[in-house]
């Protein structure tokens, strides 16, 4: 007869004596080698090598030419196991082994695996509750220094905006700064930032973009005080900076910050399109909170103000947005307070023609004497961050002016500068499609246009630098109604375009540059619904240098001067080059909602096949609703001794 | 045996001794002077370096403070001369005008009360000609100079040795 409680017994013993091992239950002669293996087996029961926080933490993605996730991890010591960057389960292993090691055993030539690995260390303690009678804890003296000293209560994401003049500063950046509290009051100047970067010493803009663009660099974490970073970018870059403040817990934080000092001195490949600044400074933020799988998006590309907008605006980590102004922001603040008579004669003591102690100062209120000195002073030192130039003389002209601003009896601190109503996150997105029809002189068409990546000066202008255009990769398509023959119509591979207005405060160039392949029109045999010419494929390439100015009515106006190459098999010799000039006009209405441009522009074709080409047009752009506009463009042209009217409609939308 | 440890704690005295030097012109930070720093130097600082990560595989900060950390955070004995040297154009600036952001940083640094800041800015302005002199005046200097000048502060003595 079966009895159950019989059968319990037995199974009870059977338990009870198969615990043994081969040496008896009371000599066991390697403790601390079996806790590992029952460590281990109780990981491998829960599965903890496939968890998001473990695959976080080898730093494990896909990739577009790898789908199976891997470590993007470069360095090799990283890993305690040879197969650790593709096998996480070996690498679990050889990390919960590694704890065991004598206090005397160092892993990366630094300290104790624990010490070295210290985010792991506790992730897997508060995991498997690990006995300290059986796994003893070591003490990490270099740990506990460094993460006192950094104390941090709260973590901001940093974003300065783009600067246009570094191709690895053109989308902006990002960067962690740790907030700390000093006898309970905030100090963010003296709080630490951690930030992603490759080092191209000495390489050429060029020279970096090829590396950067192939992966050729790599990029490792660094700390550094947030007022070095101010100075950096607020100062030496002109860069205003938007301080985003995230609410993760201090948890969270702390493990963080474990995981940073994980990350000393290795390294990842930098690629500039993708697993660029923003992209790593991510992947830090993944490892406190994994759940957040949006940057499952950042493939092929990863823009620093669309990783912005991924933790702040769809996570809902954001506690509080504070906006510090670039040196160059504040100082045409403070010249807008100024009557113009004041305002010329700062500048005047700026550039040395006037000294501080001029009698015309006297009769100025105390207040306006003191922001005259003021924007003297800050002219001085733009000049210096942004010129190469004689420090001897600009650093004693700017102590003789301070000394001057010391004597004006205190006064109230002028207000900061207006935060911008658009923050970068709120910006339209950067991908684009467009979807439309036209006609060129009496042929109609249906065009549709792709953009990755990232703003041109006719989009919505919130949240993005003023005058700073890049488009990338952009592919138009167009279909004739006649002959249902799809064109490629423009494959831009880079189209960049920087207007710079000028003023008596700053005088910089503006300029542009672009290269792309397009449905050109070249003489043939008038299929292109054009007496004489057809259109024929060419690869195109121009730039130029100009000037820009702001005009009443928040108008940018502008001039270039411009060269062009053209390349195609239509062409006579291949080629056709020249040169010549374009003058525009950017201008928005009803708060950006409907933005208009003028321009004209003629091109004088010299070499190869000679030609003149000429264009008078209008564009606009009607922003509608979340995120789509409408464009509408219509173009007079003139080209081989035929002029004809083009014109576009579109309904576009930023995703 | 007795000799041998003789000659350690020697040296050991002595190094210790010129760690705790308190020449001015030694220490982090010090040297720095206004304006320091040109567009081509800079271009390195632009390319977002991180030089000190390289050598001694640490977490680095720029090369003028390489030396002055350890693990990428500064010892807090050498804070207020870090700060000093790396915002001094700042510093004057906030100064000549007796108030600002980074003066008030410093003044934390330096101790300074909350009660007591006022004084402090007030010291810094009205003798702003004596504390920069010339041009090449270095963070070290200047801080030299404001502690003398808050030793002969009734408000502010307290806080010097």
């Amino acid at each position: 007869m079966f009895r159950p409680w019989l059968s319990a017994a037995i199974a009870l013993v059977a338990l009870f004596v198969s615990s043994f091992d081969g040496r008896g239950a009371v000599c066991r002669a390697q403790d601390d080698g079996s806790y590992a293996e029952e460590l281990i087996a109780a990981a491998r029961s829960r599965d903890l090598a496939h968890s998001v926080t473990w695959l976080a933490l080898l730093h494990y993605e896909p990739t577009f030419w790898h789908p199976t996730p891997a470590s993007l991890v470069d360095t090799g010591d990283f890993f305690l196991d040879a197969n650790g960057a593709t096998d996480p389960q070996a690498e679990l292993e050889a990390t919960l082994r590694s704890f065991f090691a004598a206090p005397n055993v160092t892993v990366r030539a630094r300290e104790h695996p624990q010490c070295v690995f210290v985010a792991r260390y506790r992730w897997l303690q508060d995991q498997l509750d690990f006995d300290p009678a059986r796994l003893p804890e070591q003490p990490c003296p270099k740990f506990e220094e460094w993460r006192t000293a950094i104390h941090p209560v709260s973590t901001t994401l940093i974003f300065p905006e783009a600067y246009m003049n570094n191709p690895s500063s053109m989308f902006g950046h990002t960067l962690l700064r740790f907030d700390a509290e000093e006898a309970g009051e905030r100090r963010d100047l003296l709080a630490y930032a951690a930030n992603f970067s490759a080092n191209p010493g000495d390489d050429t803009a060029l020279v970096f973009t090829v590396r950067g663009v192939f992966g050729l660099y790599q990029g490792f974490f660094n700390l550094q005080p947030y007022y070095e970073k101010v100075a950096e970018y607020a100062d030496w870059e002109q860069r205003d900076l938007w301080e985003y403040e995230l609410n993760l817990s201090a948890d969270e934080i702390d493990f963080l910050l474990e995981h940073l000092w994980e990350l000393r001195g290795v390294g990842f490949a930098y690629f500039f399109f993708n697993e660029n600044c923003s992209y790593q400074l991510l992947e830090l933020l993944k490892v406190a909170r994994p759940d957040l799988v949006y940057w499952k998006r950042f493939q092929l590309w990863t823009a620093p103000s669309d990783t912005v907008r991924a933790v702040v605006q769809d996570t809902g980590l954001l506690r509080a947005v504070t906006f510090r102004p670039s040196v160059t922001t504040n100082l045409r603040h403070e010249a807008s307070l100024l009557p113009p008579a004041s305002l010329a004669l700062a500048l005047q003591i700026a550039d040395g023609s006037v000294a501080p102690t001029d009698p015309r100062l006297d009769a100025l209120s105390a207040d306006e004497r003191a922001l005259v000195l003021t924007v003297a002073y800050d002219d001085v030192r733009f000049v210096f961050l942004s010129r190469d130039v004689d420090r001897r003389v600009v650093a004693e002209r700017a102590r003789t002016i301070l000394v001057a601003l010391s004597r004006v009896p205190r006064t109230a601190e002028p207000a900061p500068p207006p935060v911008p109503s658009v923050r970068p996150d709120e910006g339209h997105r950067t991908a684009r499609l467009s979807v439309g029809a036209g006609w060129r002189r009496s042929r109609a068409f249906v065009q549709t246009q792709i953009r990755p990546a990232f703003h041109d000066l006719l989009d919505p202008q919130g949240g993005y630098t003023a005058g700073a255009q890049i488009d990338f990769l952009q592919v138009a398509l167009r279909v004739y109604g006649d002959d249902d023959e799809v064109r490629l119509q423009d494959f831009t591979l880079l189209d960049v375009l920087s207007l710079s207005p000028r003023d008596a405060l700053f005088e910089p160039f503006s300029w542009r540059a672009s290269t792309r392949v397009i449905s050109l029109l070249a003489p043939g045999d008038g299929s292109a619904g054009i007496p004489g010419l057809k259109d024929a494929y060419a690869w195109r390439s121009d730039g130029g240098a100009g000037l820009a100015y702001d005009l009443p009515g928040a108008a940018l106006a502008y001039g270039f001067l411009l060269a062009d190459v053209d390349v195609s098999g239509a062409l006579r010799d291949s080629i056709s080059a020249g040169g010549g000039g374009e003058v525009g006009v950017y201008f928005s209405a009803m708060e950006d909602h409907l933005r208009t441009h003028l321009s004209s522009d003629v091109l004088e074709f010299a070499l190869g096949q000679q030609h003149t080409a000429a264009r008078w047009a209008v564009g606009q752009r009607l922003a509608l609703g979340g995120q789509s506009a409408l464009r509408f463009e219509v173009a007079a042209r003139r080209d081989y001794g035929e002029t004809w009217v083009e014109g576009l409609a579109e309904w576009q939308w930023f995703f | 045996m007795k000799v041998k440890v003789l000659i350690l704690g020697g040296l050991i005295l002595s190094v210790t001794a010129t760690a705790a030097s308190a020449d001015p012109d030694v220490g982090c930070g010090w040297g720095t002077q206004a304006f320091k720093g040109s567009r081509g130097k800079t271009s390195k600082i632009l390319a977002a370096t991180t030089n000190s990560l390289f050598g001694n595989q640490t977490f680095g900060i720029s090369s003028e403070t390489a030396g002055c950390t350890g693990q990428g955070v500064i010892a807090s004995a050498e804070r207020v001369n870090m700060y000093a040297g790396a915002n001094i154009d700042k510093l004057q600036r906030d100064m000549a005008l007796g108030q600002g952001e980074s003066l008030e940083t410093l003044a934390y640094l330096m101790g300074i009360q909350d009660a007591d800041k006022p004084a402090f800015y007030s010291m810094a302005k009205s003798h702003f000609a004596d504390i920069f002199p010339s041009a090449d005046v270095t963070a070290g200097q200047m801080l030299t100079s404001m502690s003398q000048l808050m030793a002969s502060d009734p408000t502010l003595s307290k806080y010097t040795l």
